[in-house]
């Protein structure tokens, strides 16, 4: 009775409500911005408990009055809410939701959801790589993921990218995190089709790369390479074609202020003048416009994709080439890539990804002075005075120092190599009884390099001398890798779950080099060492290296509202002594959904909010020596004996027998805030890295009779914030506008180095012009402060810092730091009526850079050419300028030092990538070949708003080498790439 | 259920842990615990030590300039502004030669400490006959030769006499040793060398007369002048050198009767740079500026009718000058790998140190004017001198010092002669700004920095 009555009662009031409003019947389509229909979307009316859903072709329908909101909500889509209004049909387009807490991320060993996700971690999807011209994967993360920093050293044609994760770490030369493409662990990564990366996630903290332990010191950058979808088959074409210039030219003198120069540097020091008629001068070369030239870039790439339940395959091959805009560089990359899943049996599941890419490229020297060869140094150093070449067909050298003019280096030798590189794994998978899954994965890295060089008998001077010289190396190496994990996955009543996971790792390495080179060739018919009837090397060597180690983590996760984990790992290494050969590393994490809690369950503009916290250990063994801790005889320091040549071997290390793993700890603070509906995202991350036995080569006095020692010095920490924002801004139909913002800052210090102070960086005679010791950011920049041009004499006065009335080397200081203040980049996406605009800035700010170039365009020592800078050089006493005079030799030391002269600040601010592009299904309605297709403009490197006066300021000369950072010195100059595309889908 | 669990944690006990597969050793590398086990491993060692004399930052080029350039025989010439500092006294602790050079020198002696430790703890009767003694005996002729270069050209350097096992910190970084130290570890050195030299050696290797010449030098540098007549006289009595006729001979050929220590280059790889850094275009195969001018100084100390002129200076047409003068003892060049030796010491370098010697002791000594007609002889200047013509004990000092500049010019003596007989700075203080301080080399920046212990000379 009382039931019943309960039910009338609130039947009557239902009615009486709805008859404040009459409710008709809504319905609609709910498609995807592609225009694709979306099933299963639940749709209610807001503040109630009525709801639907849409169904396989995204149709609903639902009683509602005028007054209503309907909400659309689909895991991994942004909710939308309309107002019913006058309307009878309501038609919606669902945005992808950029951080849904039920989002998969993919980390070491698994993947977890979002919610679950206790780790500092960066994403970058493949939407980041479609439609650029990049070419190797590091281009696709720059300026996308909070506190990595990559930095392309050069623009030289495949040069390899330095990326870093919060700082440098590490002070024996390996700052690289470790690449896992699938499961397995690379040595060299490239050679990867960035076109085939489905998406890339950086581990960052200690808790997150713990699991890997072994070298995942620097960070993890997890590759997942695209696979086949049910049901969806699929080919697809993307090409795309372009140019590429270099971003400037740097100005130097024409042929009469060369020789007034020249001239001028010699009678300053009371020796005869070079040139004798200045004003009758044959020839007036621009040696870079004979050097640089528009260079191209083009990609051409084919995949089939798809599959049933049962089989999914990716399979495609694609060519991707780019031609220097320095003559001849190129670089050219074919890759075949194959990637299966087969469910065999209800239970075995095998798979298997393999690709398989040849990289050809032709290189030219950069990265130093013409004295060494050098072809961006020689281009501005060369006198303009000569031709290009000379009528008999030699080219000429600088008449007074016998150097090489650049279209001679680059013309008379010839620099090749190639690199096959294979990079595959099978692996099976069987389902256990009781929640236990386990998996074996063997996986073969083979990377065989060969790099030939010729110099012909007659263009060049060198190649005279020589009467022709050609080299050819080798490295082949091959890792294998054998890995077997058992999982455990389970939920208990709904509210506790366990991920559990236990395994053991091998991994070995064989690797042999060979060199061969010869000299003296009748001519140049054959480039081939065998053409050479003196032959100078023959030389071969094998090493090799192995990894063995066992690893457990549990994730607990109770009500997907508080998380923990917890994991181990051991690790085993041949580099180092019996007593030290394993390392062992252990972590740990917890995680809070705030949001889930009653008390912010009602806090509407609050989607999500996220407490978390990790602290964990990894261990680095990278960038030591496979045999570092044995003390070593080294062979083939010959000397001839009665006129034949007799073996010489000589000691060259001395034993560590106490070498061992050097330890990184991170504590990471994370808070993930998500509101307005996801509309706003914001992710923030404080952390404190401490590296503690530091693997340092540590240079020891000649005195010694040796140059350096392997030893675990020091420590240093790494210490920063990370702030990764993403809004949208505007979501509609018509047009949708979204922003990605990341931001982050790191301070670098180095605690303890056992009192010693590491100098390095030295550039031509100058000397090092880098110091890293205790208290100090690593490898600041160290040198004379130099207080300008003496009005009186013209030279440069350098500050007597300890005032004892002379310049010495007592009055060198801390000059500058390299490590910038804080970086960050801007991405902003707008799609509008078919088209779409998306473009980067990118900026780096505070960090100084060493413009050593300078040092060899306005030393104005020597019979070089020379920047204009120097046409304001001192001439007559009493002038003041900041260019000092000219004296052959530099006897006060006006270059020769390493001052403050050449510091410059290197914060930019570029317009790293635009991209404007144009759907082209409103066309394609009408047929069904093409499922879509869709054209484009991409430009990287269009702009840069910097005040640094060389080539660059993003210029590294040693690319990732932690005591010589931001040096630049005849560094091959970034370019500006504009590309057009097409991408198509059968 | 429990049966799976089973297999599966057997599976990864068998697949588990080889201790032997973290186990592996270097294929192209010998580890310590497995060299000096044979006699071939010490001769090896002990090759490794000559071989660290041939570098240009050795007897290669740099000892040269140190020799010569920054004496009034030659000019820096060239482009490199560290070879022109050393020929100025202008030298800065950060020049690029100083560095390399006392880094060059110190390998070269830590290779022979290697050698005479270990060889020593080997078993005598691995070797054949004085073998082992004899190896021992070649490395400390090379210790002594390089700690007598270092003591002379950067003068209170660190004595280091054994091999560094452990990076203890105070064998790392140990501090300068006394000159006084350094020549008393030098003398020991050699008089071991001369007692287990053989008189006949291979082509290139130390002998018995090498070592005395050598420590004869050493002893006239100390002014110890019977000590050097008398080693003079033990290397003449060997009967085993002798001037050879024509003084061109010398630098046509090579490893002739003359020549007492010869640093080895059979071209390719065992190249010498030498020879296309100083000869004129086309005999050296580069037309760049040539280094180590010949001054006009010791153009016109020649006498006429000198042969040594000819075969010492080349003059020749080139784009920096006309009747340009360029030395000529190093020849064959060869696209910087000439085959071509570099002397350290001539039996006529050993004859002109016994008649400085014998002059010394007492003036006039018969003997000591013979020598010196004997040289001159062999070069052409037949009319023999007599003690008319130096009629005190300085003119007869002055005499044999102008005969050593024209006898040995650019083989690295006039430097270091000039600052034994204390006569440095009053024969170039008229040219360059040169001082007590000045002569002697600045201890390497990078070296002060990387050793607390270190104290620079006076004056940089």
């Amino acid at each position: 009775m009382k039931k019943f009555l309960t039910f009338f009662i609130s039947l009557f009031l239902l009615i009486s409500y709805a008859q404040g409003q009459s409710a008709i019947k809504i319905s609609g389509a709910v498609k995807d911005n592609k225009g694709l229909p979306l099933p299963g979307v639940t749709v209610t009316i807001k503040n109630s408990k009525i709801g639907t859903a849409t169904d396989t072709n995204g149709i609903f329908s639902i009683n509602a009055t005028k007054n209503n909101i309907l909400v659309f909500s689909l895991i991994g889509y942004a909710t939308k809410e309309v107002a019913v209004n006058n309307n009878t049909i309501v038609n919606v387009i669902l945005e992808e939701d950029v951080s849904s807490l039920d989002e998969v991320v993919v980390i070491g060993y698994g993947s977890v959801k979002r919610r679950d996700l206790n780790y500092a971690t960066s994403e970058v999807s493949s939407k980041s790589i479609e439609d650029r011209p990049i070419t190797n994967l590091q281009q696709a993360i720059q300026g996308r993921a909070a506190g990595v920093t990559v930095v392309q050293p050069s623009g030289k044609p495949g040069s390899g990218l330095s990326l870093r994760v919060r700082g440098y770490g590490s002070l024996n030369g390996s700052n690289d995190p470790l690449y896992v493409v699938d499961g397995v662990q690379l040595l060299s990564n490239d050679g990867i089709n960035p076109n085939d990366i489905e998406n890339i996630t950086i581990l960052k903290d200690a808790a997150a790369t713990a699991i890997y332990g072994a070298n995942g010191a620097n960070g993890v950058v997890l590759i997942t390479t695209k696979s086949g979808q049910a049901g969806k088959s699929q080919i697809s074409f993307e090409t795309y074609y372009g140019f590429q210039n270099l971003t400037k030219k740097l100005p130097v003198l024409n042929a009469k202020d060369f020789a007034l120069l020249i001239n001028e540097e010699r009678t300053n020091v009371g020796q005869q003048p070079f040139i004798t008629d200045v004003n009758n001068i044959a020839y007036n070369t621009n040696w870079q416009n004979e050097i640089y030239r528009q260079g191209a870039q083009q990609n051409y790439q084919l995949t089939a994709s798809g599959g049933s339940e049962k089989y999914k395959y990716y399979l495609s091959g694609g060519w991707n080439g780019e031609t220097g805009t320095l003559a001849p560089a190129k670089f050219g990359r074919y890759s075949i890539r194959y990637n299966q899943t087969s469910t065999l049996f209800p239970k075995l599941k095998i798979g298997s990804n393999i690709s398989i890419s040849r990289i050809n490229s032709v290189d030219v020297a950069d990265n130093n002075r013409v004295n060494q060869g050098g072809v961006v140094l020689s281009a501005l150093s060369t006198p303009p005075t000569i031709p290009v070449q000379n009528p008999d067909g030699t080219y000429p050298q600088n008449p007074y120092q016998a150097l090489e003019n650049p279209v001679a280096i680059t013309r008379g030798a010839d620099n090749t190599s190639f690199t096959n590189k294979i990079l595959g794994n099978v692996f099976a998978e069987y389902q256990l009884p009781a929640d236990l899954k386990i998996r074996s994965t063997f996986g073969v890295e083979a990377n065989d390099n060969r790099s030939d060089s010729f110099i012909d008998p007659f263009t060049t001077g060198n190649g005279r001398a020589l009467k022709g010289f050609a080299s050819a190396g080798s490295n082949n190496e091959v890792i294998w890798q054998n890995e077997n994990i058992l999982s455990y996955q389970h939920t208990f009543n709904k509210k506790h779950s366990i991920n559990a996971i236990g395994g053991v790792t091998f991994r070995k390495s064989q690797y042999t080099g060979t060199y061969l080179s010869g000299k003296n060739f009748a001519n140049s018919a054959i480039k081939t060492v065998n053409g050479a009837s003196e032959k100078l090397d023959a030389s071969s060597n094998n090493s090799s290296w192995a990894y063995l180690s066992y690893l457990a983590r549990v994730i607990y996760s109770y009500k997907d509202k508080y998380t923990a984990t917890a994991s181990f790992r051991a690790d085993g290494s041949s580099r180092f002594g019996p007593n030290q050969k394993y390392g062992y590393f252990p972590a740990a994490s917890v995680g809070w959904l705030i949001s889930e809690e009653d008390f912010l369950k009602n806090v509407n503009w609050l989607s999500s909010l996220k407490l978390r916290y990790g602290i964990g250990s990894n261990g680095n063994s990278a960038g030591i020596g496979d045999f570092s801790y044995l003390a070593r005889y080294r062979v083939g320091y010959n000397y001839p004996i009665n006129n034949n040549t007799q073996p010489g071997t000589i000691t060259t290390s001395i034993a560590n027998n106490d070498l061992k793993w050097e330890v990184n700890t991170t504590n990471n603070l994370g808070l993930d805030i998500s509101i307005f509906n996801n509309r706003i995202n914001l992710s923030a991350d404080a952390y404190y890295r401490k590296t503690t036995n530091a693997l340092v080569n540590r240079p020891l006095p000649s005195q010694t009779g040796y140059t350096s020692i392997t030893q675990n010095v020091g420590s240093l920490e790494n210490k920063g914030l990370e702030f990764n924002l993403n809004t949208i801004n505007y979501a509609h139909k018509k047009f949708n506008w979204q922003t990605d913002i990341v931001f982050s800052l790191n301070r670098n210090k180095v605690l303890d180095i056992l009192g010693q102070q590491i100098m390095s960086g030295g550039v031509g005679d100058n000397g090092s012009v880098t110091i890293t010791e205790q208290g100090e950011p690593i490898s600041s920049f160290y040198g004379y402060v130099s207080e300008g041009v003496d009005p009186a004499t013209g030279n440069i006065t350098y500050k007597d810092l300890n005032t004892d009335g002379k310049i010495t080397d007592a009055d060198r200081t801390i000059i500058g730091n390299p490590n910038p203040k804080f970086e960050g980049g801007v991405t902003n996406r707008f799609t509008a009526f078919g088209f779409d605009l998306s473009f980067l800035f990118q900026f780096i700010y505070g960090n100084d850079v060493y413009n050593a170039t300078r040092i060899e365009t306005e030393g104005m020592s020597g019979p070089k050419n020379a920047s204009t800078a120097v046409l304001n050089r001192w001439t007559t006493p009493g002038q003041i300028t900041d260019i000092p005079r000219a004296a052959f030799g530099d006897p006060n030391k006006n270059s020769l030092r390493n001052s403050t002269r050449f510091i410059e600040n290197g914060s930019y601010l570029k317009l790293r990538d635009i991209t404007f592009g144009y759907n082209l299904s409103n066309v394609l309605k009408n047929q069904s070949v093409l499922k879509s297709a869709r054209i484009y403009f991409s430009g990287r490197n269009l702009f840069t708003v910097s005040n640094y006066k060389g080539y660059d300021p993003e210029v590294s000369r040693n690319g990732g080498n932690p005591f010589q950072l931001g040096i630049d010195y005849g560094t091959y100059p970034q370019v500006r790439t504009l590309v057009f595309g097409i991408n198509a889908k059968f | 259920m429990k049966k799976y669990i089973i297999i599966a944690l057997s599976g990864f006990v068998t697949l588990t842990g080889c201790k032997k597969f973290l186990d592996i050793k270097p294929q192209s590398e010998i580890t310590g615990a497995n060299f000096y086990q044979l006699p071939s491993d010490a001769e090896s060692g002990l090759i490794g030590c000559y071989d660290a004399l041939q570098p240009d930052s050795y007897y290669g080029f740099d000892m040269e300039t140190y020799g010569d350039v920054t004496s009034d025989n030659a000019y820096a010439g060239g482009d490199n502004p560290a070879n022109i500092q050393i020929d100025e006294f202008t030298t800065d602790p950060n020049n690029p030669n100083i560095a390399r050079d006392w880094n060059q020198m110190y390998q070269a002696i830590g290779r022979t400490n290697d050698v005479i430790d270990n060889v020593s703890a080997m078993s005598d009767n691995l070797f054949q006959g004085d073998r082992k003694a004899q190896i021992i005996g070649e490395a400390k002729f090379l210790r002594g030769l390089h700690y007598f270069n270092l003591v002379r050209i950067f003068g209170p350097v660190p004595l280091i006499i054994s091999q560094l096992k452990d990076t203890n910190p105070n064998n790392i970084n140990a501090g300068n040793s006394t000159i006084d130290e350094i020549y008393t570890q030098i003398i020991k050195d050699l008089t071991d060398a001369i007692a287990s030299l053989p008189k006949d050696n291979n082509v290139g290797r130390a002998t018995k007369g090498a070592a005395e010449g050598l420590l004869a030098k050493v002893y006239l540098t100390n002014k110890d002048w019977a000590k050097a007549a008398d080693l003079c006289g033990q290397v003449m009595a060997l009967n085993k050198y002798n001037l050879v006729s024509n003084y061109d001979n010398l630098w046509s050929g090579k490893n002739t009767s003359e020549s007492l220590f010869e640093v080895q280059y059979t071209g390719g790889k065992e190249g010498n740079v030498m020879p296309d850094l100083f000869l004129p275009y086309p005999l050296a195969t580069y037309e760049f500026l040539k280094f180590s001018t010949p001054t006009e100084d010791l153009i016109a100390a020649y006498e006429p009718n000198d042969q040594r002129k000819a075969a010492s200076i080349i003059f020749a047409n080139q784009y920096y000058g006309n009747n340009f003068p360029h030395v000529y003892k190093y020849r064959n060049a060869a696209g910087f790998a000439a085959p071509t030796n570099v002397p350290v010491l001539r039996f006529a370098d050993v004859l002109l140190m016994r008649a400085e010697a014998l002059n010394e002791i007492s003036y006039p000594n018969i003997e000591a004017l013979s020598l010196l007609n004997q040289i001159r002889n062999r070069a052409g200047l037949i009319l023999p001198k007599t003690f008319i013509d130096f009629p005190s004990q300085d003119e007869f000092r002055n005499a044999i010092a102008k005969e050593r500049r024209v006898e040995l010019a650019f083989e690295g003596h006039r430097w270091f002669d000039l600052l034994r007989t204390g006569k440095a700075i009053n024969t170039l203080k008229d040219k360059y700004p040169i001082n007590d301080n000045r002569l002697l080399f600045p201890f390497p920046q990078n070296q002060i920095d990387k050793n607390p212990n270190l104290i620079q000379n006076t004056g940089y």
